[in-house]
C-alpha cells in the first residue's frame, strides 16, 4: 500500500461526488477543492436540492437514485 | 497454523475402514457412509491424499480432554474444555469429518466429531482431544466433506443455539440401505432431472438421493415442491440427516481459497463454455482442477429452485453436476446426486458461489480479513446488471443506514438500487453492527479501507467475478472508499461519495494511540440528529431509523490513528482536527 491519506489527486477512477444542498457536515468549499484536484476525468458533482446528511432516505431520495444511477450506468 | 495445502477429499481414510475404532470393526463413520449409500470404494488412500491440510500446534495440560473448535471459515481452531455431559453428548454423535493426526506417533486418535453450523460462522467442527500429559500436539485437519449428525444434533436441540439452515439428505443411495424402517419407498427421478441428465442416465432404478438445501424454514417448501409433480414418491424421511449451514457453502469455498486471493492454486474458476445445458463434468481423481465447476448462468439467476444432478459413481471420477431452474418459492437448492464421494460437498459449493441470492431479506456474508469475521448484507433482484457496496457513516451501520424499512415508505437505498436492476452488498465495517471489534477495540483509516479491499474481493467472487463493483461511500465511508480506491483503483468501476465530511485543508497531528477504547453509549438524539431538514422525513421513519440505529449500533465504534486520514504537512495551516462526525 503507498500513498497514505486522503487527496483527490490520487483518484484516478470515475467518481460521482452527491452534496445534500443543506448538509452541514459536507462543506461546498471543500467539495470544490476536491472536485477540482480529482485527477479523473470522469467525474461529476451533483448537489441534491432539499437534501441533507440524510439525503437518501429524505424527500429527495427519488432525486438521489436517478443522479447516482445515470452516473454509474454512463457509457464508459 | 500454516495452510500446507489445500485439496479436497475423496473418501474415508484407512484407519475408518479397517475399523481399529469400532466393535466389529465397523467404525461410526464406516456406519454413516453405509446409511447414507455411500460406498467405501477404496479403503486405503494415501493419508497424504485428497485432504484439507491444516498444521496448528495445540498445547495440552495433562490428564486433559478438551474439544477441539475448528472454524473452516477462519481455518482457525480453539480448545474448549469437556465435561461430562458434554462428552456425553458427543459420544452420541455420530459424525467423522476430520482427524487427528499426531507426527511422530504415528497414531490417528478417535476422531468423533461433529459439525455444527452457527449463524455468522460457517462451520465449526468439534473433536475430542486427550492428553496424559503435557505435551505439544500437531493437529492436521482432513475435511471429509460429507457430515452426518444424529442424536441430540437435531436442529431444535437445546445444544444447539440457533436453528440451523439444513441440508436434508433422502437418503436412497443404495437400494436395500434403508429397507428398514420408514424408507421403503425409492425415489424416483425427477423428470427435470432425467431431462438434464441426458447424456449423464439417471438410473430408473432410482439409485439417487435427493438433497435439500435452504433453511429449516424452507426444508418443508422443497419437499412439496418435490412431491408436486418434480419427484415420485418423495417423503420426509424423519429428522433430516445432514446438516450444514447452507449459506456458509459459498464461504467455505472462500476460506479454502484463502481469504484475500483471487485466484489461488485450487480456487474455483468457472468457465464461461459451462454456461449452456450440462454445465460441469468433473472427471478429476485427485485434486481440483480450475475451471471444473459450474456457473450460474443469468437466465438462472431468477431461479430460487435448482437442482443438481449427477452421473454414474466411477471411482476416481467425480460426479458431473448439471442444473437446471425450477419455478419455487423459497430460497432452496435441491440436489440429486448419486452419492459416490464426498465431492457431492463441493458440487453444492459451487452451485451457491456465483450466484446472488433473491430474498427478501439482506443476507448476511462475512469475508474474512486476517483472521476477523466482517459482516457484508447482500441484497439482490433477479437478473443484477450490476454490483453496488455500500459502506456507512461515522455511527451506524449497514443496515440502518441503507436498509431502512418503514411501513409504506420506500426508504432503503439498497432496495432503491435493487429496483434499478443492482445487487447490494453493504458492508459493516469493525465495531459497527454485525462486525464486531477486533482485539485493539478500535477502528483506523488504514484498517478500514484493507476491510474494505477484502470485503470487496469477497463480494467480486461471490457475484461471478463478473463487472467490478460500484462502490458508495456516505459521509466517514465515503472517506473509507476514497482511501480504498487511492489504494486499489482496479478494485471498483466507479465511486460515489456522498456526505463527503473531508477538506484537504485539514491537518491531523499524530498522537500517540490511547489504549482503552471509551466505547461509548449511542444515543437516541445521535441516531436522529442527520435529520435536519423539517418536513424531508416522516416523524415514523426518524423513529424507525433510532431504533434500528440503537439497535444495531448500541455502542460508539472508537476510532483512532485519524492522522491517516491527513498527509503530514499537506495541511494549510487549518489545524482542525478530523471529523469524528457523519
Amino acid at each position: 500500500m503507498s500513498g497514505a491519506s486522503l487527496d483527490a489527486a490520487k483518484v484516478t477512477v470515475p467518481t460521482l461526488l452527491i452534496q445534500g444542498k443543506q448538509d452541514p457536515i459536507a462543506s461546498t468549499e471543500a467539495h470544490a477543492s476536491f472536485f477540482s484536484e480529482l485527477t479523473a476525468g470522469d467525474r461529476e458533482w451533483v448537489v441534491v436540492p432539499g437534501g441533507d446528511h440524510a439525503a437518501f432516505l429524505e424527500t429527495p431520495r427519488a432525486y438521489f437514485l436517478q443522479a447516482l444511477v445515470s452516473f454509474i450506468e454512463r457509457p464508459r | 497454523m500454516t495452510l500446507a495445502s489445500i485439496q479436497f477429499p475423496y473418501l474415508v481414510t484407512s484407519a475408518d475402514v479397517t475399523g481399529q475404532h469400532g466393535p466389529g470393526g465397523v467404525t461410526p463413520t464406516h456406519r454413516g457412509l453405509e446409511r447414507l449409500g455411500l460406498q467405501l470404494l477404496n479403503g486405503r488412500r494415501d493419508r497424504n491424499e485428497n485432504a484439507v491440510r491444516l498444521e496448528r500446534e495445540v498445547s495440552l495440560a495433562g490428564d486433559q480432554q478438551a474439544a477441539f473448535l475448528f472454524d473452516v471459515e477462519s481455518l482457525d481452531s480453539t480448545l474448549i474444555p469437556l465435561d461430562l455431559r458434554t462428552r456425553a453428548a458427543l459420544d452420541q454423535t455420530l459424525y467423522h469429518a476430520l482427524r487427528i493426526h499426531r507426527p511422530g506417533r504415528d497414531q490417528t486418535i478417535r476422531s468423533d466429531a461433529l459439525m455444527e453450523g452457527r449463524v455468522g460462522l460457517p462451520i465449526h467442527v468439534l473433536d475430542v482431544l486427550s492428553c496424559h500429559r503435557a505435551e505439544l500436539v500437531q493437529v492436521e485437519v482432513r475435511i471429509l466433506g460429507l457430515q452426518r449428525i444424529e442424536g441430540p444434533m437435531h436442529p431444535r436441540d437445546p445444544l444447539l443455539q440457533e436453528p440451523l439452515p439444513l441440508i436434508s439428505l433422502q437418503a436412497h443411495a443404495q437400494p436395500g440401505i434403508l429397507q428398514s424402517g420408514a424408507n421403503r419407498e425409492q425415489i424416483r427421478p425427477m423428470d427435470d432431472l432425467t431431462a438434464l441428465n441426458a447424456g449423464h442416465p439417471v438410473d430408473e432404478a432410482g439409485q439417487m438421493a435427493v438433497l435439500v438445501v435452504g433453511s429449516g424454514r424452507d426444508a418443508p417448501q422443497a419437499l412439496a415442491h418435490l412431491q408436486n409433480g418434480h419427484a415420485h414418491n418423495v417423503r420426509e424421511a424423519g429428522p433430516p440427516d445432514l446438516f450444514l449451514k447452507a449459506d456458509a457453502v459459498p464461504e467455505v469455498l472462500d476460506a479454502l481459497e484463502g481469504a484475500d486471493r483471487e485466484v489461488g492454486p485450487h480456487s474455483v474458476r468457472l468457465p464461461e463454455d459451462s454456461v449452456n445445458g450440462t454445465l460441469c463434468r468433473r472427471t478429476c481423481g485427485n485434486g481440483m482442477p480450475e475451471s471444473s465447476l459450474p456457473v450460474v448462468p443469468d437466465s438462472y439467476a431468477e431461479a430460487e429452485t435448482l437442482v443438481v444432478g449427477a452421473d454414474t459413481p466411477v471411482p476416481g471420477v467425480r460426479p458431473c453436476v448439471s442444473r437446471s431452474a425450477l419455478s419455487s418459492k423459497g430460497r432452496l437448492v435441491t440436489t440429486s446426486v448419486r452419492l459416490s464421494n464426498t465431492s457431492m460437498f463441493l458440487a453444492l459449493a459451487a452451485c451457491m458461489l456465483p450466484t446472488t441470492v433473491q430474498s427478501q431479506e439482506p443476507i448476511r456474508r462475512t469475508a474474512e480479513v486476517d483472521g476477523h469475521p466482517v459482516a457484508i448484507w447482500e441484497k439482490a433482484g433477479p437478473n443484477s446488471k450490476g454490483v453496488v457496496m455500500l459502506v456507512h457513516g461515522r455511527t451506524w451501520s449497514g443496515l440502518p443506514d441503507f436498509y431502512l424499512q418503514i411501513p409504506g415508505e420506500d426508504l432503503s437505498l439498497m432496495d432503491g438500487l435493487i429496483e434499478a436492476g443492482y445487487a447490494t452488498f453493504a458492508v459493516d465495517l469493525r465495531g459497527y453492527g454485525a462486525t464486531p471489534r477486533d482485539e485493539t477495540g478500535w477502528l483506523t483509516p488504514e484498517r478500514a479501507a484493507r476491510d474494505l479491499r477484502v470485503v470487496r474481493n469477497r463480494v467480486w467472487r461471490r457475484t461471478g467475478q463478473g463487472k467490478r463493483p460500484i462502490l458508495f461511500g456516505s459521509s466517514y465511508g465515503s472517506m473509507v472508499s476514497q482511501l480504498t480506491v487511492q489504494h486499489w483503483p482496479e478494485l471498483v468501476s466507479s465511486v460515489v461519495l456522498f456526505g463527503y465530511p473531508w477538506s484537504a485543508r485539514r491537518e491531523v497531528p499524530v498522537t500517540e494511540d490511547p489504549e482503552d477504547p471509551p466505547m461509548a453509549t449511542n444515543t437516541a438524539e445521535a441516531a436522529a440528529s442527520d435529520f435536519i431538514i423539517p418536513g424531508s422525513i416522516s416523524q415514523a421513519a426518524i423513529d424507525g431509523y433510532v431504533e434500528a440505529a440503537l439497535e444495531a449500533d448500541p455502542v460508539r465504534v472508537d476510532w483512532r490513528r485519524l492522522h491517516e486520514w491527513s498527509e503530514p504537512g499537506r495541511g494549510q495551516g487549518d489545524r482542525s482536527h478530523a471529523p469524528d462526525t457523519g
